[in-house]
Parts: C-alpha cells; sequence; structure tokens
C-alpha cells in the first residue's frame, strides 16, 4: 500500500506528532503508516481521510495501481 | 477550574491512559500494602496472590486499551510469529528430552553427577519453564526488532 501521507503533511506544515494527535495515536504509529510498514485499518483510514479533508483514494493506493498509474 | 478546562483539552486515549494508569498505581498500593500483613497464613498467601492477578489483569487491559491500532498490532504480529518460534524450539527441546523421559533413570545419566540428585525435583518447574520462557523470549524480541523496525 502506498500512500502521501508524507507530502500532504508538509503541504499543511504538519509534524507527525501534530498528525499523531489529529488522529488520536502515537507517532511511531503516524511514521509505521507513512513509511509503509503498517497499513492502517478501514475505520482509521477514513480518519486520516477526513483530517486532510480528502478522499480515502486521494490518500492511499494500492501499490499495484501506483505501479500501473506510473 | 483552571484544573478542569486544562484536563478537557486531553485527548480520549489520553484520559483512557491516565485513569489506567492512575488505576493500575492504586492497585500496585494496595497491593504493597498486602505485602505488609501477616505472612504467616496461607489465606494471606491466596490474597496476596490475588491482588497481584488483578493488578496484571487491570494493568495489561487498561494499557491496552489506550495502545492505538498499530502498537496493538505489533503486539499480535510479535505474539503470533515470536511465540510461534518459541514453542517451536520447546517443541524441539521436548523431542530431544523426549527419551529421558521415556528410559527410567536416562535423564540422570545425561546430566553431570552432581545435578542427577536433584534431576527429580526440577521436572515440574522445569517443564513449565520450557513451555513458557522460548515464547515469551520469542515474543520480545520479536516485539522489539518490529518496533524498531517501525519507529
Amino acid at each position: 500500500m502506498r500512500n502521501r501521507l508524507k507530502v500532504l503533511r508538509a503541504e499543511r506544515d504538519w509534524s507527525q506528532a501534530d498528525l499523531a494527535e489529529r488522529l488520536d495515536v502515537s507517532r511511531q504509529s503516524v511514521n509505521a503508516i507513512e513509511t509503509g510498514k503498517y497499513d492502517p485499518s478501514l475505520p482509521l483510514a477514513f480518519k486520516i481521510a477526513a483530517v486532510f479533508g480528502l478522499s480515502i483514494e486521494q490518500i492511499f493506493s494500492a501499490d499495484d495501481v501506483a505501479q500501473a498509474a506510473e | 477550574m483552571f484544573q478542569t478546562a486544562q484536563h478537557s483539552r486531553l485527548s480520549p486515549r489520553e484520559r483512557r491512559k491516565e485513569f489506567f494508569m492512575t488505576l493500575t498505581v492504586v492497585f500496585l498500593l494496595g497491593y504493597m500494602t498486602s505485602l505488609t500483613a501477616d505472612m504467616m497464613l496461607p489465606i494471606n498467601l491466596v490474597w496476596v496472590t490475588l491482588a497481584l492477578v488483578v493488578v496484571t489483569l487491570v494493568g495489561a487491559f487498561g494499557w491496552a486499551s489506550y495502545l492505538d491500532e498499530a502498537k496493538l498490532n505489533a503486539h499480535y504480529v510479535a505474539w503470533f510469529w515470536g511465540g510461534s518460534v518459541g514453542l517451536s524450539a520447546s517443541m524441539l527441546a521436548f523431542v530431544a528430552l523426549l527419551p529421558g523421559m521415556l528410559i527410567p533413570g536416562a535423564a540422570e545419566a545425561m546430566l553431570p553427577a552432581n545435578l542427577a540428585p536433584i534431576a527429580a525435583n526440577l521436572t515440574f518447574g522445569a517443564g513449565f519453564m520450557l513451555g513458557i520462557v522460548p515464547a515469551t523470549m520469542g515474543y520480545l524480541v520479536w516485539w522489539l526488532l518490529l518496533s524498531a523496525r517501525r519507529d
């Protein structure tokens, strides 16, 4: 699973800790999601989408879909 | 007033953490207090053991309830894979020790002469440790590696 968390965070000038606070998770979890080492649950993915005001598809994409688009 | 306003700024996760940490400290204090009680009667030992069980359970549930999903997932994964590796090690040790269990006197013969007399007394404790220690060690090592990788 690929995601645009780092880019979206940078656009808003948020640190990992800022995003973690908004999502009510730990900074380590944000880092794990951002680096693709952990895929969030659907409820957390919806929460992430809501925090950025985007849809889930605008943030996350499956590896094969992302490769096909490149 | 100031404290109430400050408390309301805590996130639900932080409030849960605060609640369960307080509860755990209360039970720990209760446990410590029970240690000062007269330990001569076995019933006191039962109460102390129960207090320890309650502390462990409340602490474990409380601790797990404020972990977020990625951290919980790390524990699930570590317990599954690390625990499985540990259980496999237990199984290997069990198979290696099997002849000693089936042939009378074989276990004593495998040990140095000075350890042979205590071998029989070690059976229950050693069996218990053989089952739980490798799995726990596997879980801890797997969890530490996974946490370091995700941090």
